[in-house]
């Protein structure tokens, strides 16, 4: 009989949830470009030119690596680009609160009303970094 | 050894992935009815002695329905003074770029509560005002930028005399000049 690796379930869990986390997250700002670049340039982080370019890739990455997640293929690639975009949100994240910004985070819905930057949001970003980089180490060590 | 080998063999392929993805969202947004240009375009406004790029977020076919009017004069930081003397003789309408809870905590008297999120380029803004209208946006100080993105907003769509007040509420309280609470008048 088949012995099932302890993290079997655990990891199929945390594929499926974070692979739809980030394809919804990825929808508001795929259809409505404009919104998610005026969303990225009151971080005042990125030179103005490159707001738009950013706005169009960025929700694309996010929703590549949903659907990779989603249907169980890329796994690590996915894994390693999510962890790499958390940590790039997290960082944007805590620069606004130092520096007093009191933005729309953009970070799942481009919604007037939708969440703004906190350290909530920082929480939740280090919750979802954990769960790439689990996939990572879990995928990497199968393929070792 | 192994760790390192791996993570080069992992960016091996997310390279190409990123790139992949990357032209798929350029093609994407040339077809997509809310598509942005690639670079964005920007005024160049002046804020005291810089020259600060203020973004346009428009969609393609929004520009193209106000790109006969980039030639227009683009807006202009106005003092507390010359912003009171326009005040005092009827002769500009001051926006409040604020949300509207700070604006019914106190505004400019006669001044409009247009928060900046409400300025929805889909509808026609301000649909009873001319085009030649003097404008003066003004948020809270010089802390924040909302009053200078609304007058190069205001400028895109037509509106061709707009100043931005910099010093905004902050400034004209403390100036002790005329000042309502709660709602529109």
């Amino acid at each position: 009989m088949k012995r099932v690796d302890a993290h079997f379930y655990l990891r199929i869990v945390v594929r499926l949830v974070l692979g739809f986390l980030f394809l919804y997250a990825s929808l508001d700002k795929i259809i409505y470009p404009g919104k998610f670049a005026e969303v990225i340039y009151n971080y005042r982080i990125l030179p103005v030119e490159l707001l738009n370019i950013c706005a169009i890739v960025v929700p694309w990455i996010e929703a590549f690596i949903g659907v990779s997640l989603l249907l169980g293929i890329w796994i690590e690639t996915s894994a390693f680009m999510l962890s790499g975009i958390t940590v790039f949100f997290i960082v944007m994240i805590i620069s606004a609160i130092a520096r007093g910004l009191d933005i729309e985070c953009g970070c799942f819905s481009l919604d007037a009303e939708g969440s703004l930057v906190s350290w909530k949001r920082v929480i939740e970003d280090v919750f979802i970094l954990a769960g790439g980089v689990y996939l990572l180490i879990c995928h990497s060590s199968e393929k070792r | 050894m192994d760790l390192s080998r791996r993570t080069i063999s992992i960016l091996k392929q997310s390279v190409p992935a990123v790139f992949v993805v990357s032209i798929f969202a350029v093609i994407f947004n040339g077809l997509s009815p809310n598509s942005v240009p690639l670079i964005t375009p920007y005024r160049i406004v002046t804020i005291g002695d810089n020259l600060t790029k203020i973004p346009v977020f428009q969609t393609r076919d929004q520009m193209h329905t106000y790109e006969l009017k980039n030639n227009l004069h683009p807006p202009e930081e106005i003092d507390l003074e010359t912003a009171y003397k326009h005040f005092r003789n009827y002769t500009a309408i001051f926006i409040d770029t604020r949300s509207v809870e700070d604006y019914r905590s106190g505004h400019i008297s006669r001044a409009v509560s247009i928060p900046l999120e409400a300025l929805d380029f889909s509808r026609e803004v301000l649909p009873e005002l001319s085009r030649n209208e003097r404008i003066i946006a003004y948020c809270d100080g010089e802390d924040c930028t909302q009053s200078i993105d609304l007058a190069v907003r205001l400028s895109e769509i037509g509106f061709n005399d707009v100043y931005f007040f910099f010093g905004g509420w902050t400034e004209w309280q403390n100036a002790g000049y005329p000042a309502s609470i709660g709602d529109i008048p």
